[in-house]
């Protein structure tokens, strides 16, 4: 009896899901001036079909992160925007919703806890594979696979990009990805136009014409050539450059390579080879390994220092609006450059992926008809009409563009909203304008406090970050071998390229050897085996 | 001779102040370097222009904090509780040391191994965790309270406290008429006052600072403590900048304004208990 109860509803929820899947998401296509958005016809063409997912009352609760500015008298979890969702939710679905804080800064550590301890909400998310894989694989996650197919509707529409297997262990799904907004590249690098200008050279495009402008930034005293810092978390100062003597002969080696593995790559000893060279000849930083914290490097990159960098994408523009106001010009110093090429002559920019965060529900502490609320909630938040009025307030206003606006700090205290509307959009960010490159320059151009760039600048910053757009391929799965050794090879990865910059020219193979040996040594052989082994295995 | 002496010892006595002066000058150029780069414009923060004198004054990162509702609950929250902590602290602390420090206790000994263990034998963050959850005291303030409730270090000091006073006044006072707890109170304890200002210094600080039981035991941010506020409000400022939105602030700005606030509660009560200092812990160190 119970069985065919059971059927019943559930045949009944996926001709719903079918049902909300027809359902109509309205995107901020009126853009005309300045508009408010009215929440209720938003939702109004979903109506029809949410009314028929509206069961028995359910009781959930849902992660967000607390990085300790609501507005006063308001807390994380209890605000404008958390009562407007709740009172949506139990509209919508008879889902009653709480959240539960969690301190950004600690995310994983507290969800580690409450999962070890059987007390983590009903909903958790975060950015690391490591700990979704740990999670998922010792069966603490919900399957999430049929409840996708009942509810995720929304989510496979607009956040399908994202979805691609990386939330999947097998057949099983567990885990839904955020979808990003802006396409971004990892790395950019920038050069000095101005520098370009004085010494009569062109914009390079290639690591010869790269080597012939540092070298004359030298020998006209200009400044350090090519400024580096000395992070010891991050590849970005060299992976680009070191990864463009790589040829990746097909997916597998992509795979097996990326990104952290890089810097061993077939071809890559040739890139550090040239990096020694140019390190001794006195074109890069010195004694970068030295400036862990990089307040060095960002103040040389300020005070107009330095010719070239290589770092994350937006990084240094803080820094160089700081120059430009100096120099009192929009667009007076660095701009995007891209000049590695690969040995076929085209090049390769590796980009974002785009999926966000592991999006997840608990095993233990969520029942059935639980985990079926929380799809319908993360599905609710997929549709960008919602999306947009959870990220941008529900009294959003767009702009000449079709930008919605930033409300303001003042004006988020005043309503009661959190300072960081974004923590409570877990599910899309991947609004109608965030890749139309040409709107979002202008609008980033409207939207500076310093008049450092033009509009032209931003155009010209997408448009070289897009010149040869490339992902590397990723599953979700992580071998045992990596789970052992990754994070210790990782930071002996980043050793081993400073070890192989700074050492003096005659030393570079001795150096170079021995700390290929330690990597080899300490488990590096068996990861890359064990990645091009899983890679042989789905493909 | 006595000129010379004299002499000497003046020149003795400059050198030193002179050289302890300059190593409290240097010991100050971190806090005040913290404090300039709170007050600092963010270009001149990016273009390291900030040593210990602030530039191009800007008190935005001030007023962001004190202006956030969190942070001034969490404030007059944080004080409260460490106010009450600290005196459960202590009276659970004097009442653990005073008859471990009778000598022919039954069991004494046994106990204090066991006080000792603690020590060295940690639990866990898991096991800690689950003893909490056990005790339904997850989301509560008595999360903050009860396992930190006693320290075996400040325990054992304050027993060695106990254990120097003379025994003759121990027997004074029975001979009075007085009993164990009476004892206690009206004798012991105000010979022991500078230990126990010691060990309540200990105690409010190690409140003041504490963030990891926060993390780990409080799911509602009523309960987050100022310090707990302030590392997320410099997660806020992390935030805008990789969004690629605007700001006057940096993170530097931030951090530093928020040392500068969390700090200033402890600075203010320091040199009250100061005085305190070197005697309690003296005390309490003769017949360790």
């Amino acid at each position: 009896m119970k069985k065919k109860l059971l059927a019943t509803v559930l045949s009944a929820c996926m001709v719903m899901g079918v049902l909300a899947g027809c359902g109509n998401s309205k995107a901020p296509a009126d853009t005309n001036g300045t508009q408010t958005a009215d929440s209720t016809s938003d939702s109004g063409k979903t109506d029809a079909a949410a009314e028929d997912l509206k069961g028995d009352e359910v009781d959930i609760t849902v992660m967000v992160w607390d990085r300790g500015n609501a507005a006063p008298n308001t807390t994380t979890e209890d605000n404008a925007l958390t009562q407007w969702i709740q009172k949506q939710m139990k509209d919508l679905y008879n889902i009653n919703v709480t959240y539960v804080s969690v301190p950004r800064s600690e995310s994983d550590d507290k969800v580690n806890i409450m999962m070890s301890g059987g007390t983590a909400p009903n909903i958790v998310f975060t950015y690391s594979q490591d700990l979704f894989y740990n999670y998922a694989s010792s069966g603490a996650l919900k399957d999430l696979s049929s409840l996708y197919q009942q509810y995720g509707s929304n989510i496979e529409q607009y956040c399908g990009e994202a979805q691609n297997g990386i939330g999947d262990l097998g057949d099983q799904k567990f885990a839904v990805m955020k979808q990003r907004g802006t396409e971004n590249a990892r790395h950019t690098a920038y050069i000095r136009k101005d520098w370009l200008d004085q010494l009569g050279m062109d914009v390079p495009k290639t690591k010869e014409e790269l080597g012939k402008y540092l070298y004359a930034v030298k020998d006209a005293g200009l400044g350090t050539p090519w400024a580096m810092s000395g992070r010891s978390d991050t590849e970005k100062m060299y992976l680009n450059f070191v990864g463009s003597y790589v040829t990746l002969t097909d997916d597998k080696m992509a795979y097996t390579y990326a990104e952290s593995y890089m810097a061993v790559a077939p071809g890559s000893k040739d890139g550090l080879k040239q990096l020694n060279q140019w390190y001794n000849d006195g074109l890069i930083t010195q004694d970068f390994p030295t400036d862990t914290d990089e307040s060095v490097f960002l103040a040389d990159v300020a005070n107009g220092k330095v010719g070239f960098v290589l770092d994350d994408t937006t990084h240094i523009w803080d820094s160089t609006a700081v120059l430009n106001t100096t120099l009192g010009a929009e667009d007076a110093s660095f701009i995007p450059v891209q000049c590695f090429d690969l040995p076929d002559g085209s090049y390769r920019t590796p980009y974002e992926y785009r999926y966000a965060m592991f999006v997840m529900i608990p095993e233990e502490t969520t029942n059935d008809e639980q985990a079926a609320a929380c799809m319908k909630y993360l599905n609710w938040l997929a549709d960008p009409a919602n999306a947009v009025q959870v990220r941008y307030t529900p009294e959003l206003t767009y702009d000449e563009l079709g930008v919605a606006n930033e409300p303001s700090t003042a004006d988020k205290e005043a309503k009661g909203y959190p300072g960081t509307c974004d923590d409570l959009c877990i599910m899309n960010l991947n609004f109608d304008w965030v890749n139309d490159y040409e709107t979002m320059s202008k609008s980033q151009y409207a939207a500076q406090e310093q008049d450092w760039a033009s509009v032209e600048w931003y155009e010209n910053y997408y448009d070289v970050c897009a010149n040869g757009k490339y992902r590397f391929p990723i599953y979700g799965y992580i071998s045992d071998e990596q789970a052992t050794y990754g994070t210790d090879i990782k930071n002996k990865m980043l050793t081993f390229v400073y070890n192989c910059i700074c050492a003096p020219s005659d030393q570079f193979e001795t150096v170079y050897q021995k700390g290929y040996d330690e990597l080899v040594n300490s488990g590096l052989q068996k990861i890359l085996d064990a990645r091009a082994a899983y890679y042989d295995s789905v493909n | 001779m006595s000129a010379i002496n004299s002499k000497n010892e003046r020149l003795f006595q400059f050198f030193w102040t002179a050289f302890f002066i300059l190593i409290t000058c240097i010991a100050m150029i971190p806090i005040l370097r913290v404090l300039a780069v709170s007050l600092s414009g963010k270009n001149a923060i990016l273009a390291g222009k900030v040593f210990i004198l602030p530039v191009d004054i800007n008190i935005e990162a001030y007023t962001r904090a004190l202006q956030s509702g969190s942070f001034v609950n969490a404030f007059w929250y944080s004080i409260v509780l460490m106010l009450a902590s600290t005196v459960i602290n202590l009276v659970m602390t004097v009442l653990a040391a005073y008859p471990l420090s009778k000598k022919g206790l039954v069991g004494g000994k046994i106990v204090m191994t066991l006080f000792v263990l603690t020590m060295y034998l940690h639990p866990g963050v898991i096991p800690e965790y689950l003893n909490v959850r056990d005790f339904k005291m997850i989301d509560t303030v008595w999360a903050l309270i009860v396992p930190g409730a006693l320290s075996a270090y400040n325990m054992i000091i304050m027993c060695n406290a106990f254990k120097g006073i003379d025994s003759a006044i121990y027997d004074a006072a029975k001979i009075d008429g007085c009993s164990e707890a009476r004892c206690l109170l009206s004798v012991v304890l105000p010979l022991v006052y500078p230990t126990m200002a010691t060990l309540g210094l200990f105690y409010a600080v190690g409140r003041w600072n504490g963030i990891s039981d926060v993390l780990y035991y409080i799911n509602s941010s009523k309960y987050f403590t100022v310090q707990m506020v302030l590392k997320q409000f410099v997660e806020s400022i992390n935030v805008s900048v990789e969004e690629g939105l605007q700001t006057n602030l940096v993170a530097e700005n931030i951090k530093a304004a928020s040392i500068v606030i969390s700090m200033l509660p402890m600075l203010i009560v320091y040199p009250f208990v100061q005085k305190f200092f070197t005697k309690g812990i003296m005390v309490g160190a003769v017949k360790g």
